[in-house]
């Protein structure tokens, strides 16, 4: 499966934050792993609650929606290796079956804010209890389609669910096929994801198009779940973060 | 009487050959004795060698190989050859351009370069000067642009090779894009999409459709053929920015069959390097080269059209058509092999001949659905795959009516699958599938595709026995488990005609996912 990988990310390198990444990995790897590991740690939860907080300030919401919903960016350690905790949808799913996701899902009544809806799904679909998840930050929502088919106002809630198994986790097979940890070391590494551009009339060049990430795991990590992949990722190690070539997610202020 | 026999003879007496022959045919025993006379052509025995004839020379076994040669040159073009017994050689230049790069231009961009491939350049003021120059070397020429290549190939006489390379180099680097050859490319397209809607031949209507379906607004799924509205888009400008950024030698693979791989170097890095490296299109100018990864989407897309039916003297029926698909795989991954072999398993195509046998008319396609339902008219399976994505599509026509059983049948068939198969059905589609890939590879033009597509994407070439090695491999367990992979994801849905009785997406991916493949029970008081 790398093989291909590698193929289509041979292009990457010719772009400039590139090499500046693979030479940068080159000079001090020693610092990449010191940040792979402490990635988790209070002093970095305290930086990306700052810089969540000061990405808050300078973007504004392109549209107001009507529906709210919200997902649980699920950080957790699985064989002590930090890593990223999603869900695959199964087949029988109207929509998105067999899609990679985060838990979560739609605000309910009884939900006094978006973190409890968040921690709500987490508990109704993998069995992780609310009391054990440390919610870091909430980052402004993204509409769950590209312009005039966005329906929802989607929530992404960074939270830390410490040592995680995830054959000890009870999932519900209505709404979750399986559990997959995927590390941060993985998602960081160029060779592991691609960017695709979607143009939005069929016809016409961009700027009708904008610019995803899609991460080469099992089923590929693509669509909004690899927006707040990435989203996340240049929230938590900034500096070994590869930003997008193209496209943005929300509208400066 | 005695001296009369003697007179009759004596005329033989003489002759010394006729004497031995009389001797040799009454007194055979004594041939030993006689063998000092008779030359050693007719007395050695055909196990030995004459000890008067030269020593003969066998052709040595194992000394020649046919294995695929590839080079790098300093600027990052691709050669390889393929060596091959003939007078006559294939050679040509795999762009990797198409539509899928054509997110930063008007659709069709591509597909206009094919048109005006082998048009006018610095060394030939017209197409029929390099027409006329290309039969002079004893061949034919042509362009031909898909979703993700660009080829420009040409089959000559094995000694012009330097001449075709040079024209190659200019053809391909120094394109006039004069404003007549663009117009009358214009209005070839222009042809060409009037056609498209008026025949009632769906299949490219149909794949358009379908890879729009499946790969939503990305890469692949953009549209080939240029829609008309786009069309006046296209001028000098976009083409040269296209040319610019794409047509650039690292992106560019020089392929060769039946030529000398030294030779074919030499000249590349002669007349085509030094070509790219000051293109007409100049290299100063704005670059917007698209690096997209294809990502699979699912979906649906339905076009609503009625066709002329009063084009021919027989009434022609009044068809729908519809196509479901999965997600595949691309053709580096190592299920590849194992989804041709499912592609040849299911088959099918048209219901008015299967072709006889060696043609699929056992495949399941033609046993469970054409053979059993009158009211098919189509039903083919397809394995699209590209470097990055990939997916598997049954595409079936019928009367507009019975559009909601076409597609139940569809699923069914999707379903039966994960069953798996029995032995003797997934040995014919391998044998098949093994027979059409050796069959193929006889004709140089394919061969010379082969290898520039294979070497364009991976960089190697799997040469055709390490593929029948791969095919023979497949087994039963392989085909249930791509079955389970193919039906764990989003379904897409794509139809072309009259529309109304074609099942949402969502009908289709709840049959998708139950164990029968039964499309959900429409219950209607009121038939429309």
């Amino acid at each position: 499966m790398y093989f291909y990988v590698r193929q289509s990310c041979v292009w990457q390198l010719g772009n400039r934050c590139g090499q500046f990444f693979f030479q940068a990995r080159h000079i001090s790897s020693s610092s990449y792993n010191d940040a792979i590991r402490n990635v988790l740690s209070d002093e970095n939860k305290e930086r990306t609650i700052q810089n969540v907080t000061k990405y808050n300030e300078n973007i504004n919401v392109a549209k107001k929606l009507s529906q709210t919903a919200a997902v649980l960016v699920a950080l957790c350690y699985t064989n002590n290796v930090p890593c990223m905790l999603l869900t695959v949808r199964p087949s029988h799913m109207k929509k998105h079956a067999g899609e990679v996701s985060f838990p979560g899902g739609g605000m309910d009544y009884g939900d006094t804010s978006v973190i409890d809806t968040a921690l709500r799904e987490t508990e109704e679909e993998i069995g992780f209890p609310k009391s054990k998840v440390d919610v870091w930050a909430t980052v402004k929502p993204l509409p769950d389609r590209f312009l005039q088919k966005a329906t929802k106002a989607v929530y992404p809630v960074i939270g830390n669910l410490g040592h995680v198994d995830p054959s000890d986790l009870k999932v519900n097979p209505n709404e979750v096929e399986k559990v997959i940890c995927i590390p941060i070391e993985f998602l960081l590494d160029p060779y592991n994801f691609g960017t695709t551009r979607f143009r939005v009339k069929n016809n016409k060049p961009s700027p009708f198009s904008y610019t995803m990430p899609i991460y080469f795991t099992k089923p590929h990590i693509w669509g909004l779940t690899g927006t707040f992949v990435n989203l996340s990722l240049m929230f938590l190690i900034p500096e070994w973060h590869k930003p997008l070539t193209k496209g943005r997610f929300h509208v400066k202020k | 009487m005695s001296k009369s026999i003697k007179t009759v003879f004596s005329h033989l007496k003489g002759n010394r050959f006729s004497q031995k022959v009389k001797r040799g045919i009454f007194t055979s025993s004594k041939l030993n004795q006689d063998s000092t006379d008779l030359p050693e052509e007719l007395t050695t025995p055909l196990s030995q060698a004459l000890k008067t004839a030269p020593a003969p020379i066998y052709a040595p076994t194992g000394s020649e190989t046919f294995q695929t040669i590839t080079t790098k040159l300093s600027d990052g073009l691709t050669v390889t050859s393929q060596p091959k017994f003939g007078t006559f050689c294939t050679v040509g230049i795999l762009v990797n351009a198409g539509s899928r790069h054509e997110v930063d231009y008007p659709s069709g961009t591509s597909h206009f370069l094919e048109r005006l491939g082998f048009s006018a350049s610095s060394l030939y003021k017209t197409r029929d000067d390099i027409m006329q120059a290309v039969e002079s070397l004893g061949g034919i020429c042509d362009c031909q642009s898909s979703r993700d290549t660009t080829i420009y190939a040409a089959s000559i006489d094995r000694n012009k090779l330097e001449k075709l390379i040079e024209l190659f180099a200019d053809v391909v680097f120094q394109p006039t894009l004069p404003d007549t050859e663009i117009q009358l490319a214009h209005n070839s397209i222009l042809y060409e999409l009037e056609m498209l809607n008026k025949k009632p031949d769906p299949d490219p209507m149909m794949t358009e459709l379908i890879h729009e379906a499946a790969f939503r607004g990305n890469t692949v799924g953009l549209p080939r053929f240029p829609p008309e509205e786009t069309l006046a888009d296209i001028n000098v400008d976009v083409l040269k920015t296209f040319l610019r950024s794409y047509y650039q030698p690292q992106r560019m693979v020089v392929a060769g069959v039946g030529v000398d791989h030294d030779e074919l170097s030499k000249m590349c890095e002669k007349y085509i390097s030094a070509s790219a490296k000051s293109p007409s299109w100049s290299l100063d100018g704005p670059v917007l080269q698209d690096n997209s990864v294809a990502q699979y989407t699912g979906g649906e897309v339905r076009v609503e059209k009625s066709f002329d039916l009063s084009l021919s003297v027989v009434p022609m029926p009044e068809l729908a058509h519809v196509s479901v698909g999965l997600e595949g795989v691309n053709f580096t991954h190592a299920d590849f092999v194992p989804y041709a072999v499912l592609n040849m398993l299911m088959g099918g195509g048209g219901s008015f001949s299967a072709g006889g046998p060696g043609k699929g008319m056992f495949s399941r396609l033609y046993l469970n659905v054409l053979n059993r339902h009158h009211w098919m008219y189509a039903a083919t399976a397809y394995h699209h795959s590209y470097e990055d994505g990939g997916f598997f599509c049954i595409q079936g026509s019928s009367h507009p009516s019975q559009l909601r059983d076409c597609v139940h049948v569809i699923t069914q068939e999707f379903v039966r699958l994960t069953q798996g198969t029995n032995e003797v059905e997934l040995k014919r589609a391998k044998k098949q599938l093994q027979s059409m890939l050796m069959m193929n590879l006889e004709a140089r033009p394919i061969i010379f595709e082969d290898v520039g597509r294979q070497i364009l994407a991976t960089g190697v070439r799997k040469s055709p026995l390490e593929l029948c090695d791969m095919i023979e491999r497949v087994s039963n367990e392989d085909i249930i488990r791509i079955a389970g992979n193919l039906l764990s994801g989003k379904a897409a849905l794509a139809g072309l005609g009259d529309l109304r009785n074609m099942p949402s997406l969502d009908d289709v991916q709840s049959a998708l996912a139950s164990t029968d493949g039964k499309l959900p029970r429409k219950f209607r008081l009121f038939r429309s």
